[in-house]
């Protein structure tokens, strides 16, 4: 091993080494009922939060391609309306013979690998509370730095800055809830390149019993080369179901997010001419199937 | 290329994830308990009414809140005070509450009796229950205009609130027959 890898396995057992022992003195935190949306919920002042995201993403129009993205995060609430986080994301993937979506005339190098992805900061601040407004409304920021894209494997220098403007309105007592988010994030990568993200997603989430939820969760995910609105590279539409339970020591979200249909489904020709397509979806730079896990403790 | 880290380094990482998680419940008083605190010294009996549909409709429109428990659960005395005992939604799981109504009509006080909520546990404190004191089914109790809100806490505050409301409709409702 070199002394590089060795530092990074150093620092990831220690930021996983170092969740724990928050963790063991429990007591808890900012839960979401939804797996990709964020509700305007946070975290009161004083408060830390641990969470992590386990994200299972499959099946591409060739080739085997499996990829668990992993999201630890901790959380403190710096007062009751705003909220800032530190992300580690890493994933592991494992490919073979998949296609690069970027030319798919060539094959992504055959892997399977653990991987640090990136670090980020998030900072969350809550403008009005669905419990006592007529809407709940919150705004985003996630600033981040990434070394690896995990879509693909590759090393990649690139920040990016993510934006989001979150809406939720509770019904009944607050047993159902109803969430929107608009997300806007720029890029930029080594070597000038630029590209702009875009995503909306909405959904709904009943608690239909005291601890457990159950939902339904809507995205739609657009990309734009050199961040021109007039030029989109690709959207892909998900939806499905989630369950939710919630406890007062530690909560959990199972998100199923299978893509609907996306564009263009048609992603051009391999290195022998033959066209590689899938007839309803975009299968470049998203999969068939999303599966998230979150749970989060309160520290 | 990136720093890839060996198959050993990420089990390590999903077994230190993989953190103890202790559930706990939390009853801070009994029924018997509440009452004491509430009317100190006095004798009660308790009582299961059940609600009329014309009950329901009745506290529903006066309170704005929805009836959930059609059974009422009131411990009365001799001299003519209450206490109801209700439970008021929470982020995960019921909060169990007693609200006591003098003779005259007014809350004498209310007590939490089972709280297991993650935050919010300000709304067990003297202050925070005491705005209701002296309030009777004429109060607007809306939290924000005459209960302050428990920042950080504001889903129990309001859900508590919106019960302490619906139990002084219920109180009126039903006081011929306690």
């Amino acid at each position: 091993m070199t002394k590089t890898k060795s530092v990074k396995l150093f620092v990831t057992m220690l930021f996983a080494s170092t969740m724990t022992l928050f963790t063991q003195n429990t007591s808890f935190a900012d839960e979401s009922s939804f797996g990709y949306l964020y509700t305007t919920d946070s975290l009161p002042k004083g408060q830390w939060e641990f969470e992590q995201h386990q994200t299972a993403r499959s099946g591409k129009a060739r080739g085997s391609y499996f990829s668990l993205d992993l999201k630890d995060e901790i959380e403190y609430g710096i007062t009751d309306r705003l909220s800032g986080a530190l992300y580690l994301k890493s994933g592991y993937l494992t490919l073979t013979d998949v296609y690069n979506p970027e030319d798919v005339s060539t094959n992504l190098p055959n892997l399977s690998s653990y991987d640090i992805n990136c670090v980020s900061l998030e900072f969350k601040y809550r403008l009005l509370s669905p419990y006592t407004d007529a809407l709940g409304l919150t705004v985003y920021f996630e600033p981040e730095m990434s070394i690896r894209d995990h879509m693909t494997g590759e090393s990649k220098t690139e920040k990016s800055v993510e934006f989001r403007l979150i809406a939720q309105k509770n019904f009944f007592d607050d047993q159902l809830i109803f969430a929107s988010n608009l997300m806007l994030e720029p890029e930029w990568e080594g070597g000038g390149a630029k590209e702009l993200w875009f995503e909306w997603t909405m959904g709904s989430s009943y608690r239909f019993r005291e601890n457990w939820s159950l939902g339904l969760e809507f995205r739609n995910h657009r990309e734009y080369p050199n961040m021109d609105l007039g030029h989109q590279e690709h959207s892909a539409f998900f939806l499905g179901p989630n369950v939710h339970y919630g406890t007062q020591s530690w909560w959990a979200t199972l998100t199923l997010l299978p893509q609907i249909v996306g564009s263009p489904q048609n992603l051009g020709k391999d290195a022998n001419g033959i066209e590689i397509a899938d007839a309803t979806k975009h299968l470049g730079q998203h999969e068939k199937l999303e599966i998230r896990l979150k749970f989060g403790i309160n520290l | 290329m990136a720093p890839r880290i060996s198959k050993t380094g990420f089990g390590f990482l999903l077994t230190t994830s993989a953190i103890p998680l202790v559930a706990y419940s939390q009853v801070y008083l009994t029924e018997d308990q509440a009452l004491q605190a509430i009317f100190p010294g006095e004798k009660f009996v308790r009582k299961i009414l059940e609600l009329s549909k014309n009950d329901i409709q009745t506290i529903e429109e006066k309170s704005n809140e929805r009836v959930r428990n059609t059974s009422v659960v009131a411990w009365v005395n001799a001299i003519g005070n209450v206490i109801l005992v209700d439970q008021a939604l929470g982020k995960h799981e019921f909060i169990t509450y007693a609200v006591g109504i003098t003779s005259k009509k007014q809350v004498k006080n209310i007590e939490i009796l089972e709280y297991r909520e993650t935050y919010g546990y300000q709304v067990r404190q003297e202050d925070w229950r005491k705005q209701f004191i002296g309030k009777d089914a004429t109060a607007t109790l809306k939290l924000n205009k005459d209960i302050v809100n428990i920042s950080g806490a504001t889903l129990s505050s309001s859900h508590i609130t919106g019960g302490v409301r619906r139990l002084l409709q219920t109180y009126e409702t039903i006081k011929e027959r306690l």
